[in-house]
């Protein structure tokens, strides 16, 4: 449900903020069963939130997120809720601090539900790298729900939180927005703090909100944005949709030939095609561009980030925090038996790739030469944000796919990335919103990127085509749509 | 992938330990992997100019003293600690 219906409602005295949250842990109780989207549910510490907010909708001091009931993904550390980042090295920790995400919105008074599974440390397009649970689709509980923020987007698609955080390192907010008909905004990086984030590769990693609509995301992004002095890559700017949203009539919109090629399914290129039609029928004008270098962007990223991951998960030693077997031989066994039982097969692949890519002999052949083709992408994106205001692709080359068919070989897994990992590149503001549906009922995505620091011109343009768009909800057995 | 990098080499770089069974799946999967990352190797990166701007990056935080958490806190999470130090098996 609309964040902005829920916010009348709750300042309207229509329903209480603890009775709110009831519903929406009584509906997780009841529907997360088949969905399996979280890994802890906070029900004391929500309740406890919630009767806080209800004292301060009472002295009428809310804002926007009091009393809103929100899910965190499991990479965001809370210091009252355990955070594993679905990883079996992390389990049972309790960080010792909020991300600056969580303590802003904790400090606005929203209400948080739990925290949802995904990939281990983010790193996968299907959730099922997760040490503890698969998260099923809500569209078919035989289909992924896409990843890494796979919990967040199926929990949203559901109903079983009003929003989400999820993050985005090469497109695990839009990908699993996507697969499961909800709209994920990946912002500008550098609008969104990542302190408390815990890190996967840090030049790409970007905070961000899932919701059922762009307003909504929009909102989530006024409420996290800005300066932080514990990440050093934040920019001192703050994000007001109402004043930058100029609508889409006169708007230029680029569609990007290389996101649809015939690697992409008929029915995703059909509906991305049908929602740029929207587009020109509403003013705006679409036109082919070319940026031939994102040919080559899924290499280009596997390499930078595997190489950020490799050092960013050094930390995991089994010395300060996370698991350490119970016998070893000396230190430095402690240290490579903690790595090798406490990390999933995905994590070591990406850990081993980096490691190679940083080595001595072939850190030119691979490191160096991927961040000179990032540049390249980089360029080639400011090239055509000088002729038009954002860019439209499909997010994904098909729709969410059933468990048994992810590919064994893991170079093809890698290149289902292909729509996702250059925006992420180049630091730009994404967003993927629900377009269409295939043949079997499963929700397609468009993605809409912009430039650096206009996700106001992203958001905008969903905003304008979801009012249009009529979604089709997942139909849950025995889980009836939310009514308050 | 280059045949002079061994796997357990690499392995020990990552300061991963595997079996004999990993190893060898590893190696398999690695050869996948880096058969698609030598496609960039066709790729000639020509010099470019990088139009980009990166925000922060300069702005770096005065250097002064803040409030920080307490030792006993930070240690609480690990597997062993003593007086506010992590604790680890003897090296010699």
């Amino acid at each position: 449900m609309k964040i902005s219906i829920l916010r009348k409602k709750l300042d309207d005295k229509e329903i209480s903020a603890v009775e709110l949250t009831r519903l929406y842990l009584d509906r997780i109780s009841a529907a997360d069963k088949l969905t399996d989207a979280y890994l802890y549910v906070n029900y004391d510490g929500a309740i406890k939130a919630a009767q806080s907010a209800q004292t301060i909708i009472d002295a009428k001091q809310s804002r926007p997120f009091t009393g809103i009931p929100i899910a965190l993904k499991d990479n965001l550390c809370t210091f009252d809720m355990p955070t594993t980042c679905s990883s079996k090295m992390l389990d049972g920790f309790v960080p010792p601090y909020d991300a600056t995400v969580v303590a802003k919105l904790r400090g606005q008074g929203a209400v948080f539900l739990g925290k949802l599974n995904m990939d281990e440390f983010a790193m996968g397009a299907s959730t099922k790298t997760s040490y503890y649970k698969k998260t099923k689709n809500p569209y078919d509980l035989t289909r992924v729900p896409g990843g890494s923020s796979g919990g967040s987007a199926a929990a949203v698609s559901v109903g079983l939180c009003a929003a989400a955080l999820g993050s985005d390192t090469g497109g695990s907010i839009r990908q699993p927005a996507s697969f499961c008909g909800i709209t994920g905004h990946r912002p500008t990086y550098g609008f969104v703090s990542r302190s408390g984030c815990i890190a996967f590769a840090s030049s790409l990693d970007q905070i961000g909100p899932l919701a059922d609509t762009a307003d909504d995301c929009a909102a989530l992004l006024t409420a996290t944005a800005g300066r932080d002095i514990y990440d050093q890559t934040t920019a001192d700017k703050t994000f007001d949709l109402k004043k930058s949203d100029k609508g889409i009539k006169g708007k230029r919109f680029g569609l990007i030939k290389e996101l649809m090629g015939k690697e992409v399914d008929k029915d995703v290129s059909a509906a991305v095609k049908k929602a740029a039609e929207w587009f020109i029928n509403a003013g705006a004008v679409v036109e082919e561009v070319s940026l031939p270098m994102l040919t080559h962007a899924v290499p280009i990223y596997y390499l930078i980030s595997s190489a950020e991951a490799a050092s960013n998960l050094a930390k995991f030693d089994g010395v300060r925090y996370g698991f350490r077997p119970e016998k070893t031989l000396n230190f430095f066994d402690m240290i490579s038996k903690s790595r090798d039982e406490g990390f999933g097969w995905e994590v070591k692949r990406r850990i081993m790739l980096g490691s190679y890519a940083l080595c001595s002999g072939y850190y030119d052949d691979y490191y160096k030469r991927a961040i000179k083709l990032c540049g390249i992408i980089k360029s080639q994106y400011a090239e055509a944000f000088k002729k038009y205001d954002a860019l439209l692709s499909p997010v994904a080359p098909t729709t969410a796919y059933p468990f048994d068919k992810l590919p064994d070989d893991p170079a093809q897994m890698y290149l289902a990335d292909i729509c996702t990992v250059s925006a992420a590149l180049a630091g730009l503001p994404s967003l993927s919103t629900p377009c269409g549906y295939d043949k079997d009922g499963m929700p397609i995505g468009l993605m809409i990127t912009g430039k650096r620091f206009d996700d106001a011109a992203v958001l905008s343009a969903a905003g304008a085509y979801e009012k249009e768009f009529v979604r089709k909800p997942p139909q849950l057995k025995g889980v009836s749509e939310m009514k308050l | 992938m280059k045949s002079d990098i061994s796997i357990k080499w690499l392995g020990n770089l990552s300061k991963i330990k595997f079996d004999d069974d990993g190893l060898k799946k590893m190696a398999a999967d690695m050869q996948s992997i880096m058969t698609l990352m030598d496609s960039l190797l066709l790729v000639e990166p020509v010099e470019f100019e990088d139009g980009t701007e990166f925000c922060g990056l300069d702005a770096l935080r005065a250097d002064t003293v803040r409030d920080s958490f307490d030792p006993e806190l930070l240690v609480s999470q690990a597997k062993d600690s003593k007086d506010g130090c992590f604790v680890i098996p003897k090296i010699l």
